[in-house]
C-alpha cells in the first residue's frame, strides 16, 4: 500500500485508505484489502523489530518483510498494524496471498505473545445476521457451512458429520436451505452488494474486495462484536499454566505442582475416527504444525490421550479425551498463542460448536 | 559357510569345519525363530508400559491440579534410589499424612499374588518411614495410608482379593473412557479371618474401614472425580525404551538434524518430575543417554551444533516416537538372536573338542558332522 507520510491511529488510518483507494493501491494485484487479528501480549512487537524493517506512523507500525514472487524474485511485502483493543492488533495488507505465507505468517508461527484471532462459529452467526440485517438486499455468492448441532437441527441424517463448500447466485437462500436441511452453518462468506465487497472467515481474516468507507464499517460493526468472545478466550488461554511452587512445610524446601487446566467442550459426541482425523488434519495443515505423541485411543466411549507438540513454538501440553469433551494439561513453555491455535484447530477441524474453559476438577456423583 | 571368527577353543585345523557346522546350525535356528511374534510381543510390552504410566497420571492428576483433602502429589516412584521395591506415587497433605500408592494397569485373574506383591512393598515403605521424613518431606509422618489403583475393569477383581486376603488397602479405579476416578469397594465372597470384630455388623464396618480412607473428605473428593492424563513421565524403573520418550520430547532439529543436548534432556526431566533431587536427574539423564547410544537410537556428534545426534532421517517428533519403538524392537530381536549365536557357538564348539578327543584315542570319525537335530 502507498501511504503517505503521517501520524495515524487506526481508524484515521483507514480513512487514508478508503478515501483515496486508487492511490493507496496503485499497482497492486487483486486492489484489495486483507485484514488480520491478531490477539497479543506483551513483548510481541520485538518479534516485528528483530525481523522486519520496521517504521512507526504515530500508532500505526509499518512493517516490511521480503518474499520470493513467482518468478523467484525477492520482492518487499508491505505490512500495517494498529492496535484494535488492548490485547489485540490489527494488521492490514494489500499485498497477495503468497506474499502474506512467506512474510506475514511467520509473524505469528513462532512467536509466544502472537495468535491469530479464531471467531467462534457461534459469534460467526451472529456476524452474518448483522451484515444481513443491515442490508435486506445482500447477496452471498459463497460460502463454506460445517455441522454444528448446537447452532442447527437437521432434517437429514443429522449424526453425519459434514461440509458444504457452495458457490452461485442464489446463495443466501441455499445458505439457510442447508442450514434446515443439513444442520450445517456457516464458517465462511463472501458477500456481494452494490457497494460492497467482502468475505469473513472464522479464522479472522476479513478481505475487503470493494475498498470503501461501507467495507470498512462492516468490519469494524462485526469486530466489535465478537471482541468480548475472543478475549475471553485468551484470558482462559493466559490462565492455563504448570508451576512448581516451593513450599517450606518442615526441614526441607520442597515442589507442590500448582496446574491449571483447560477443557474444551464438544457440542457432538466425538467419535475415534474423528479424533484420528482431527490428528490428520492437523498435520496435513499448511498453518498449524501439532505433534501428537504417546498417542493412546479407543473406540467405544471415546479413550483418546495424548502428548502433544507445537513445533513452531515449542510448547507442550497433554490432551485426555472423552467423546463429550477434551481436557488439556499444560506441560512446558505453554504460551497462549498454542492453546489458541489449538482450540482454533479444534473449531475448525473436529467440532465446530466447541468451546474452551478453564478445567474445574468436579465430582460427578 | 558362515563367515564367522571360530572362537580360540576350537582346534588348530578345524576352522573351516567349524564354519560349516556353525552356519548349518543358526542357519536352522534362525529359521525357527519367530521373529514376527517375538516383535508383536515386544510392542504389546511398550504398549502396557504406556497403560501403566498413564495410569499413574491418570491418579494423581486431581493431586496435581486440586488438592483432595489437602493431599497434594508430592513425587514419583519413591524410595526408587534405595533399589528396593518402591511404590508409583507418593501423596502428602504437607502435615503428616501421606499415601502410597501403586498402579496396576492389569491385574492377573489370582490377584492374590498382586496382593502380596502390595504387602511386600508397604513393609518396605513402613520400614523406610524414617526416610521419608527425613530426605523427602523434612517433617514427621503421623499417618500412612497404602492405596492400589487399576483401570475400572480390574477394580472389582482386586479389591475383592484384598478383602479376602485380609490387607489394608483402598483401591481406586480409572474410568479412561470418562476420565473419572472414584474409591471401589467390593463385595467379599468371604470374610478374612484376621478380622477383631465377631458380630457381621461390626465386621463389615471394619472392612469398611479399612478400604476407606480414614480422612473421610477425601472419600467425598474421590467420589467419581473427573482427572485426565496429565503429568508424570519421568519413571525410572520403566523399560528403557517408554523412558526414552523424555529424548524425543527434548529434541531440537538443527538443518534438518534431529539432535539434542545433555541439557535439553535434563531440563525436560526436572521440568516432568517432582521432587527429584539433582544427582537422581543427573542419574536418569546419565542413563537415557547411555541406553539412547546402546539401541542406536543417539549417537555422539561431532561438531558444535550439539552434543548428541538423534540417528534418523525424520525431525518430527510422532516419527521420531515411531524410530525409537522400532530401533528398541530392532535390538531386543538381535539380542536374542544373539543368545541364539551364542548357543550354537557352545554346541559346535563343544562337539568339536569332543570330536577331538574321540580322534585322539584314534576312534574313526566319518566327515559327517553332528547332525542338525543336536542344534
Amino acid at each position: 500500500m502507498h501511504i503517505p507520510e503521517g501520524q495515524y491511529n487506526l481508524k484515521e488510518f483507514c480513512r487514508v485508505i478508503f478515501d483515496s483507494p486508487e492511490r493507496v493501491l496503485d499497482g497492486y494485484h487483486g486492489q484489495r484489502i486483507k485484514s488480520f487479528l491478531y490477539l497479543s501480549d506483551d513483548g510481541w512487537r520485538d518479534y516485528l523489530d528483530d525481523h522486519y524493517e520496521t517504521r512507526e506512523l504515530g500508532g500505526i507500525t509499518k512493517f516490511v518483510g521480503e518474499y520470493r514472487n513467482r518468478k523467484g524474485a525477492e520482492q518487499p511485502a508491505k505490512f500495517y498494524v494498529g492496535q484494535y483493543k488492548d490485547d489485540l492488533q490489527m494488521v492490514l495488507t494489500a499485498e497477495t496471498e503468497e506474499a502474506i505465507r512467506q512474510a506475514l505468517r511467520p509473524v505469528s508461527e513462532h512467536s509466544d505473545s502472537l495468535s491469530p484471532m479464531p471467531i467462534m462459529t457461534e459469534d460467526f452467526q451472529t456476524m452474518n445476521e448483522i451484515v444481513l440485517s443491515t442490508y435486506d438486499d445482500m447477496r452471498i455468492s459463497e460460502f463454506k457451512s460445517k455441522r454444528v448441532p448446537s447452532l442447527a437441527d437437521a432434517r437429514t441424517r443429522p449424526d453425519v458429520d459434514r461440509e458444504i463448500e457452495y458457490k452461485g447466485a442464489d446463495g443466501r437462500d441455499r445458505l439457510d436451505e442447508f442450514r434446515d436441511e443439513y444442520g450445517v452453518v456457516p464458517t465462511r462468506i463472501q458477500y456481494e452488494h452494490e457497494n460492497v465487497s467482502i468475505r469473513i472467515d472464522t479464522s479472522g481474516k476479513f478481505t475487503l474486495e470493494s475498498v470503501n468507507k461501507e467495507s470498512f464499517n462492516i468490519l469494524f460493526d462485526l469486530l466489535s462484536e465478537v471482541v468480548v468472545n475472543v478475549l475471553e478466550l485468551l484470558d482462559v488461554a493466559n490462565q492455563i499454566k504448570f508451576e512448581k511452587r516451593e513450599v517450606v512445610p518442615g526441614n526441607l524446601k520442597v515442589q507442590v505442582p500448582e496446574v491449571s487446566s483447560g477443557e474444551i467442550d464438544f457440542d457432538q459426541q466425538v467419535s475415534l475416527m474423528q479424533a484420528e482425523n482431527f490428528i490428520k488434519g492437523t498435520k496435513n495443515s499448511d498453518d498449524l504444525n501439532f505433534s501428537f505423541t504417546d498417542v493412546t485411543k479407543q473406540a467405544g466411549s471415546l479413550d483418546f490421550s495424548a502428548q502433544v507438540t507445537d513445533e513452531n513454538r515449542g510448547s507442550l501440553f497433554n490432551v485426555s479425551a472423552t467423546e463429550g469433551s477434551m481436557r488439556i494439561v499444560p506441560k512446558h513453555d505453554c504460551s497462549f498463542p498454542s492453546l489458541v491455535e489449538f482450540y482454533l484447530a479444534v473449531i475448525q477441524l473436529l467440532d465446530g460448536g466447541a468451546e474452551m474453559r478453564l478445567y474445574e476438577s468436579q465430582s460427578a456423583a | 559357510m558362515t563367515n564367522v571368527d571360530p572362537p580360540e577353543s576350537v582346534p588348530e585345523g578345524q576352522e573351516t569345519k567349524y564354519r560349516g557346522l556353525y552356519g548349518k546350525c543358526i542357519e536352522h535356528k534362525l529359521e525357527g525363530f519367530p521373529e514376527q511374534s517375538k516383535s508383536e510381543t515386544l510392542r504389546e510390552e511398550i504398549n502396557v508400559q504406556r497403560q501403566h504410566r498413564k495410569l499413574i497420571s491418570y491418579s494423581i492428576f486431581p493431586f496435581v491440579q486440586g488438592r483432595p483433602a489437602g493431599y497434594k502429589f508430592f513425587t514419583a516412584e519413591p524410595l526408587e534410589e534405595l533399589g528396593v521395591p518402591n511404590f508409583d506415587f507418593l501423596l502428602w497433605n504437607l502435615d503428616g499424612k501421606v499415601i502410597f500408592g501403586e498402579a496396576k494397569s492389569s491385574v492377573p485373574a489370582s490377584a492374590d499374588t498382586v496382593v502380596n506383591q502390595l504387602e511386600e512393598r508397604k513393609e518396605i515403605a513402613e520400614d523406610h518411614k524414617e526416610h521419608i521424613e527425613e530426605e523427602y518431606l523434612g517433617s514427621e509422618i503421623d499417618h500412612m495410608e497404602f492405596v492400589v489403583s487399576t483401570y475400572v475393569n480390574h477394580g472389582d477383581n482386586i479389591a475383592k482379593a484384598i478383602i479376602e486376603e485380609g490387607a489394608e488397602f483402598i483401591t481406586w479405579v480409572v474410568d479412561a473412557h470418562h476420565d473419572e476416578l472414584w474409591i471401589r469397594q467390593a463385595r467379599p465372597t468371604s470374610f478374612p479371618d484376621n478380622l477383631e470384630a465377631d458380630d457381621p455388623d461390626a465386621m463389615l464396618q471394619e472392612l469398611d474401614r479399612r478400604h476407606t480412607h480414614d480422612v473421610s473428605a477425601l472419600n467425598g473428593e474421590l467420589d467419581r472425580v473427573t482427572t485426565s492424563f496429565g503429568q508424570a513421565d519421568v519413571l525410572p524403573t520403566a523399560i528403557i525404551v517408554d523412558q526414552l520418550r523424555v529424548v524425543v520430547q527434548a529434541r531440537r532439529v538443527e538443518g534438518r538434524h534431529p539432535c539434542v543436548d545433555r541439557a535439553d534432556i535434563e531440563s525436560y526431566v526436572s521440568n516432568s518430575s517432582l521432587n527429584y533431587p539433582e544427582e537422581r536427574v543427573t542419574g536418569i539423564v546419565d542413563n537415557l543417554i547411555e541406553a539412547g547410544k546402546r539401541i542406536s537410537f543417539l549417537s555422539e556428534w561431532d561438531g558444535e551444533r550439539a552434543d548428541l545426534k538423534v540417528v534418523s532421517n525424520y525431525t518430527t517428533k510422532d516419527d521420531l516416537e515411531q524410530v525409537l519403538e522400532d530401533k528398541w524392537v530392532e535390538w531386543r530381536i538381535e539380542d536374542m538372536k544373539d543368545d541364539l549365536r551364542k548357543e550354537c557357538e557352545e554346541r559346535i564348539t563343544a562337539e568339536l573338542g569332543r570330536q577331538k578327543q574321540l580322534s585322539d584315542f584314534g576312534v574313526d570319525l566319518s566327515e559327517e558332522g553332528p547332525s542338525e537335530k543336536s542344534c
